[in-house]
């Protein structure tokens, strides 16, 4: 078992690969009294477009949703609920744009609990009436997500920016996909995707990782796979502008909000990794237009905004520079970004000030067994590896290469602006 | 885990020493019984001595400070626990081992002191600016209530109960937010020292005499207030249960079965309820109600049923197709009869118990949890974690078809969702 040393960090993480394949990563805290169990697929939302052995699939959105709610049914009478409370485990499991992951977490019977796991997700137990009975209960999730307009104008407004990219659909797809969901769709994707060779388990928590090891290998053992076929994934190639430059929505909302976003290309930023790249736009987002920022005091100073926040977020090829703002001056909140764009003013003292509460951070993340989880998640999927040398990458960050790219960055890139208004009979 | 109190006359510090977290959580907890008339005003306070200070003038001024003591937080809320009303004012900040700067843990504690004693007051008047935006912070927020169907069903559901404390808003109502002023709001802040009883609980690796040295310092609460607080609301039994529907624009319709509770012991109270509700609806997927009204009928996608302890009700709410609304409403009905005429198992009950010890033994690995229940064994006698599993194990099936017969039909609320094709 390989050891990942976290450099200034005092963590280690154990990695190890089974027989099968399965990216294994266990940490440890033997003052914890409970364990939380991850087991990961790299098949999301955005994933509708596939190839297998020069076959295409496409499938609805939503499936990789769908399929994570019916994959709990073990046989025709038992779901993995009535298995880990018998055994202790709190299980549930989570679709994203990139990954479904199942979790459990544990205060005893870890062995068994994690044996439940690989036993369920590795059973590909899929029915004509599961897929029809689930449809009714996924619909008013999505429903649910209607109801709600923050989540509504969230994904109006990615459609907006997006004309192809898959984020701009909604995680759960809506009613209408969710129906044409059929049973083909779901076995194609479980037969794609949910392979070892494809997939990562992470535990943290008071365990031994050598017991932890054993027993994912025994259990693997008792399996068969096929051979993996390494899906292709089948991405639309973006547009560099905006589907539509303004858009007005009236929602059931009680304070108009107004969002703003810049899509900028990736590859404008050069000699930089794709991490460096973002822990650089997460410091500047806070130096920006973050809390502590001068920015944000003036829009709240002049009475302009309720509420704002600004943040970069790096999508597939584009850096989206974003903002969300509850105003009833629109205009002259677009006026400010616009403004301050083109006039970033680099602070040396407030830049070293971030830089070391964000190194204080990386230690505080290790304090808990679902923080090092999702944190390790989180770069396996966004880094396909375990970055140790954070502290160092924090360290490095400067001031001339944060000036080279606030020098990339101004309003002249496509750009989308969305007003929501309360509903006219509120 | 050791814990240790130092009354301090006009306050109490409650300490909890405990080596194995990387940060260190501090709560100032002020206590009074539930006014309707202050409510507004004790949001918006707790709001303005959190936004900025004498010292710190500006919400950027004392976030800047804050990211000075490596992103130490700092914020309040306010919340109504049956009858009591309590301010909080919570730190939460890394543990000075690892922190090189000497006078580290003194400035990070002595921060919520000074802003609680030193508040940006101009001639005995909040300032203008700072009021101002708390006040259009509070005023939407207790707006937005309207753009989520589930708070909104549930506010309307309690406003049913006339007259009690449990239909009141914790923010207060716009228009009650709207009339409150930079000077009454300070003279309410004079309040919070002469009329709160007040008490401070602080959770970490920390040597605690030094902590309690550095409040006792800071913190200079002079008048005595040791007032008994009844955490416990009546809320009246209904010889009819109140059935209302209102139309709304939300898709799915918000549905709310409230019921009393009678008469509980203590230890039906903080045990046994508890153990029915888990097998009743709050023990997820496998739960009464959530295998009736999801698994067997996908009707939705979640039904919480909601233990409101100190007002002695049982809330349980769905969101679903207003279509399946009568069938809900007439399954709901069926699984709280069930489980009074005891159709339920000793595996239901194993289950329960084993699932509900395990998620209180989780919260020995969360600080805030850890400290939420000592806040309650201080305020209402709720046994320590330890005590309530061993209770815990001893529930029996008699037990739960005893309290499962304490529960009367008080409302049943619907908010009506418009017609999906």
């Amino acid at each position: 078992m390989k050891e990942i040393i976290l450099k200034d960090l005092k963590e280690k993480i154990y990695e190890h690969v089974t027989r099968e394949g399965l990216k294994v990563y266990i940490w440890v805290n033997d003052k914890m009294k409970s364990t939380y169990m991850t087991l990961t697929v790299p098949f999301g939302s955005i994933h509708t477009n596939f190839k297998v052995l020069n076959k295409n699939y496409k499938i609805p959105n939503g499936t990789a949703h769908f399929l994570e709610h019916i994959k709990f049914n073990v046989d025709k009478d038992t779901t993995a609920h009535d298995l880990f409370k018998k055994s202790g485990g709190e299980a549930n499991a989570f679709t994203s744009y990139k990954l479904t992951s199942y979790t459990v977490y544990t205060v005893s019977n870890v062995k068994e609990n994690l044996n439940i796991l690989l036993d369920f997700v590795y059973n590909p137990y899929f029915t004509k009436n599961m897929v029809a009975k689930e449809k009714g209960i996924i619909v008013e999730e999505a429903n649910t997500e209607l109801d709600d307009p923050y989540s509504v104008s969230y994904f109006e407004f990615y459609k907006q920016i997006f004309s192809k990219s898959n984020f701009r659909n909604e995680i759960t797809g809506k009613p209408v996909d969710i129906n044409k969901i059929t049973l083909e769709d779901v076995l194609n994707s479980y037969n794609a995707f949910y392979h070892p060779q494809n997939m990562f388990l992470i535990v943290t928590g008071n365990v031994n990782p050598y017991d932890i090891v054993k027993t994912v290998e025994e259990n693997l053992e008792q399996k068969e796979f096929p051979k993996y076929q390494e899906p292709k994934i089948i991405k639309p190639k973006e547009e560099k502008n905006v589907t539509q430059k303004h858009q007005e929505l009236n929602l059931n909302i009680t304070s108009p909000l107004f969002r703003y976003a810049l899509k900028i290309p990736k590859n404008k930023f050069k000699n930089i990794t794709e991490k460096e790249l973002a822990i650089y736009l997460y410091i500047l987002g806070q130096m920006s237009f973050g809390v502590t920022s001068s920015f944000r005091e003036m829009l709240r100073e002049k009475e302009l905004v309720s509420n704002f926040n600004g943040r970069f977020t790096i999508v597939d090829d584009y850096v989206i520079l974003s903002f969300f703002a509850v105003t009833d001056y629109y205009k002259e909140v677009e006026k400010e970004i616009d403004l301050k764009l083109t006039n970033y003013v680099l602070d040396k003292k407030d830049f070293e000030r971030k830089k070391k509460a964000e190194i204080a951070n990386l230690i505080l993340k290790y304090d808990d067994v679902t923080q090092v989880n999702e944190q390790i998640q989180s770069e396996l999927i966004t880094n396909g590896k375990i970055i140790d040398n954070m502290k160092d990458l924090y360290e490095k960050v400067n001031l001339d290469k944060m000036q080279e790219i606030i020098d990339i960055i101004n309003h002249n890139y496509s750009k989308a602006t969305m007003i929501v208004k309360p509903n006219k009979n509120d | 885990m050791t814990y240790k109190t130092y009354d301090c006359n006009s306050y109490r510090i409650h300490t909890i020493k405990e080596n194995k977290f990387k940060t260190c959580h501090l709560e100032i907890i002020f206590r009074k019984p539930v006014v309707k008339e202050d409510l507004a005003k004790d949001s918006l306070l707790v709001d303005v001595l959190t936004e900025n200070s004498k010292k710190y003038p500006t919400r950027q001024e004392l976030m800047l400070y804050l990211e000075e003591l490596y992103k130490t937080a700092y914020w309040g809320l306010t919340s109504k626990a049956g009858n009591t009303m309590m301010l909080d004012f919570v730190l939460d900040f890394i543990d000075p081992i690892y922190i090189e700067e000497e006078n580290y843990l003194e400035n990070v504690l002595t921060l919520p002191f000074e802003m609680l004693e030193n508040p940006n007051v101009i001639n005995d008047e909040f300032d203008n600016k700072t009021f101002k935006i708390c006040q259009k912070r509070n005023i939407l927020e207790a707006k937005s209530i309207k753009e989520d169907g589930f708070r909104l069903s549930v506010t309307e559901t309690l406003e049913n109960l006339k007259n009690s404390p449990t239909s009141y808003h914790t923010m207060g109502t716009v228009e009650e937010i709207e009339s409150i002023t930079p000077a009454n709001l300070y003279e309410h802040y004079k309040k919070l020292f002469k009329e709160c009883t007040c008490d401070i609980f602080v959770i970490g690796s920390l040597d605690m005499d030094k902590v309690v040295e550095i409040i006792k310092k800071n913190f200079k609460k002079r008048v005595i207030n040791k007032e008994v607080l009844s955490l416990n609301v009546d809320n009246e039994i209904r010889k009819k249960a109140l059935i209302k529907n209102k139309n709304s624009e939300f898709i799915q319709t918000n549905l709310n079965l409230l019921f009393n509770i009678t008469d509980l012991t203590a230890y039906e109270k903080n045990i046994v309820f508890n153990i029915y509700n888990y097998i009743l609806g709050s023990g997820g997927i496998t739960s009464k109600l959530y295998q009736e009204i999801r698994e067997k009928n996908s009707y939705c996608y979640s039904i919480n049923s909601m233990y409101l302890k100190y007002d002695g009700l049982l809330l349980i709410h769905v969101a679903l197709d207003n279509k399946n609304k009568k069938n809900a409403i007439r399954l709901i009905k069926k699984v709280i009869k069930n489980m009074a005429l005891g159709k339920f198992t000793n595996d239901d009950i194993k289950d329960a118990v084993d699932n509900y010890v395990m998620s209180l033994n989780l919260t020995f690995d969360n600080q805030v949890a850890i400290l939420n229940n000592y806040v309650f064994y201080i305020f209402d006698n709720l046994p320590l974690i330890e005590d309530r599993i061993k209770m815990l194990k001893e529930v029996s099936y008699e037990d739960i078809v005893k309290v499962a017969k304490k529960l009367k039909l008080n409302t049943i609320y619907s908010l009506d969702g418009k017609e999906q094709e």
